[in-house]
């Protein structure tokens, strides 16, 4: 079987600094593969190896700027190849940083297309930075193709469907879907791997392949844009820098109590 | 797949020995265990530049550095009073040494060591060195072996591999220090009118005084271009590990909240905190390489608290070096020797006594509190009069700290001779 892994460089959340009240530097935080994409391509290798077939895993690099980014994620394609990939598909190109889900589904219906044919799409239920979740059924409407989101269990059968098992709030649904499919996992689905030192010596020799909107023969500068971010600020968050000094823990358990008392929080 | 040399550890040492190896034509595999390199250690702030300088001779244009050090300071903190020694070296200090964050350094440098060809290899944890009849062939990592004639062994401080191929004796508590760390962010003209710096320059200040509660340690301020990194050392022969965990933060939080040092970092956004061990005092007990394999940086030892001068990437760089030069040239046996013979060996041997100096429990436990007391009490004026003079109230001092007057001259003479 074919598989196709989505994987997003998403923004490293926990590297993104802000003064309250104003805009994240974005451009200074670094990105990484966002980690539910990873119990992606986990499960894609692991199809792999148990029916046979190819892993390819796609991405679209949405953050600026490109110099930096491209640097990130050759590291990123780098883990993925280690993982067990089989090579990398990248769509740079300054156009698509920015980009709305519209126009990330439409870039990589593009490169699917073009380096396709594929039997089945997996992708993360949604990227660690922005969590949209978008991304994977617009594709699926691009291609034409059957949806199935929030997979935590993909089984592959013989004939051309496979068996995805849901947890849909307190109840558990399994749907069986034709091939060619696009499927989004949840992180319960496995463990994503962690590679060896040879693997990630190996990757190194697996082809990543950098292509720009132009390659796709889609429209440049101006397209994609339905969706416009009008701001982003980070939330002030008071203190009220009230200190307890008291002679003996006792005292100050009681004062404390009195404090979150007035507070209204107990 | 295989290399004429792996390299274990990416941070300067480890990083100066992969790019020079390259150099000379050698392949060389680079293994860090961290993320991205520069992501686990903990570095207090400046580098002595001469020994870049001879690796990287354009580094100044390219090198992701903060300030160039132009100040100095010895402080002296006891209760709430404090006495500053501070040193303006103007262009004497020119390019001697800069203040820098070792993530955004040791990325830099092991970039360049990957441009001139190494091979990087990130996240991954070496656990032994491959000995086969008395020699080192290689390291293992996981499942994997990967065989090469020459092992560096650049992994740090604890220096678990290289005990393991046999080049140092077992891990003593009384041969290391710990280091606890935080980075405040302030704006970058702030901190300049707060240290009194032009745009640029920077000051290094190291701290003596009662906030370590007589553990052998001090503190350390460094200016950032737009950070303060502040924390303190404390040697681990002094107390218990259970200890350590439980007193060294209350040690730092002491520090930071001396006026002193919190006039200094005033305002300042906490943005990231860390802690290591530091080797102290181990010159001479590692042996600094074996049959294929050799010890560089920290691992080797190469770190000192000289008093008023604290060494290690300096050193850390020149030896990643000088092991890299005697791999090239196909005997690994001749670094030890060029070592002993280079800067590195001759700084710990003119000043070795310097580093034993600092050991002397009263520079901890009595002189903080009799220099300070000293100066602040000649500063007094009251309606009683009194003409102790300042000898007088040197002796004075002394003698509330429990110290005779030739116990305290003999100790200043050493610390002259030695420093």
């Amino acid at each position: 079987m074919d598989v196709a892994a989505l994987v997003k460089l998403a923004l490293d959340v926990e590297g993104l600094r802000a003064e309250p009240g104003e805009a994240p530097r974005v451009d200074q935080a670094p990105t990484k593969v966002s980690e539910i994409d990873l119990n992606a391509v986990e499960e894609a290798v692991s199809i792999r190896e148990r029916v046979g077939g190819s892993v390819t895993a796609f991405s679209v690099l949405n953050w600026g700027p490109l110099s930096r980014r491209m640097r990130e994620a050759r590291e990123a394609a780098k883990r993925v190849l280690a993982m067990g990939a089989d090579r990398f598909v990248l769509v740079a190109d300054e156009a698509a940083v920015g980009a709305d889900t519209g126009f990330t589904a439409a870039a990589l219906a593009a490169a699917l297309r073009a380096r396709g044919p594929f039997d089945l799409v997996l992708a993360g239920e949604g990227t660690e930075d922005s969590f949209g979740g978008l991304v994977p059924g617009r594709l699926a409407q691009e291609l034409g193709w059957p949806y199935v989101p929030y997979a935590d269990g993909v089984e592959v059968g013989g004939g051309g469907s496979v068996r995805v098992r849901r947890a849909v709030g307190d109840f558990e649904e399994v749907v069986e879907v034709d091939l060619p499919a696009v499927i989004s996992v949840t992180q319960e689905i496995n463990k994503p791997r962690i590679p060896t030192l040879m693997q990630i010596l190996q990757a190194g020799k697996k082809p990543l392949e950098v292509l720009s909107l132009s390659d796709l023969g889609l429209p440049g500068p101006g397209a994609g844009r339905g969706v416009r971010v009008s701001s982003v600020v980070s939330p002030r968050v008071e203190r009220r820098g009230v200190v307890i000094e008291a002679e003996s823990p006792r005292e100050a358990a009681e004062r404390l109590v009195e404090e979150l008392r007035r507070a209204g929080v107990i | 797949m295989s290399f004429d040399a792996v390299v274990v550890g990416a941070g300067p040492a480890g990083s100066a020995a992969a790019l020079q190896m390259a150099r000379r034509g050698m392949s060389v595999l680079l293994v860090e265990r961290g993320e991205r390199p520069g992501t686990k250690n903990v570095f207090g702030g400046r580098m002595y530049s001469w020994a870049l300088e001879k690796l990287v001779p354009g580094f100044r244009g390219e090198a992701p550095l903060e300030r160039e050090v132009t100040r100095e300071v010895l402080g002296f903190l006891w209760r709430d009073s404090w006495v500053e020694f501070q040193v303006g070296r103007g262009e004497r200090a020119a390019g001697q040494g800069y203040t820098l964050l070792r993530p955004r350094f040791d990325s830099w440098l092991a970039e360049v060591a990957e441009g001139e060809g190494v091979t990087l290899v990130s996240g991954i944890r070496v656990d032994a060195p491959v000995v086969e009849g008395g020699r080192v062939t290689g390291i293992a990592a996981g499942p994997d072996r990967i065989a090469a004639p020459v092992t560096i062994l650049a992994e740090g401080a604890l220096g678990l591999l290289a005990e393991a191929a046999g080049l140092r004796p077992p891990t003593r508590a009384r041969d290391f220090a710990v280091g606890v760390k935080e980075v405040l962010e302030l704006p970058e003209e702030k901190i300049e009118d707060r240290f009194g710096l032009s745009s640029g320059e920077g000051s290094a200040q190291l701290y003596l005084g009662d906030f370590t509660g007589g553990i052998p340690g001090g503190g350390f301020v460094y200016t950032n271009r737009d950070t303060i990194s502040v924390g303190v050392t404390l040697r681990l022969g002094a107390y218990s590990a259970g200890e350590a965990r439980a007193r060294t933060w209350e040690v730092l939080e002491r520090f930071k909240s001396h006026p002193r040092i919190a006039s200094y970092l005033r305002g300042g956004r906490l943005v990231e905190y860390s802690a290591h061990s530091l080797p102290e005092t181990q010159y001479g007990r590692v042996r600094a390489a074996g049959p294929g394999v050799a010890a560089v940086g920290d691992a080797a030892g190469l770190a000192a608290n000289l008093g008023i001068t604290v060494r290690g990437m300096d050193f850390a760089l020149e030896s990643g070096r000088l092991a890299a030069e005697a791999a090239a040239s196909g005997d690994l046996l001749s670094y030890p020797r060029a070592l002993r013979e280079g800067p590195v060996g001759r700084t710990f041997e003119r000043f070795g006594a310097a580093a034993r100096f600092m050991e002397n429990p009263r520079l901890y436990s009595s002189y903080p509190r009799v220099i300070v007391a000293a100066a602040s009490r000649s500063f007094d004026v009251r309606e009683e009069v009194r003409g102790e003079g300042l000898i007088g109230i040197a002796r004075s001092e002394l003698g509330a700290a429990g110290v005779s007057t030739v116990r305290a001259l003999l100790d200043v003479l050493a610390a002259a001779r030695s420093m």
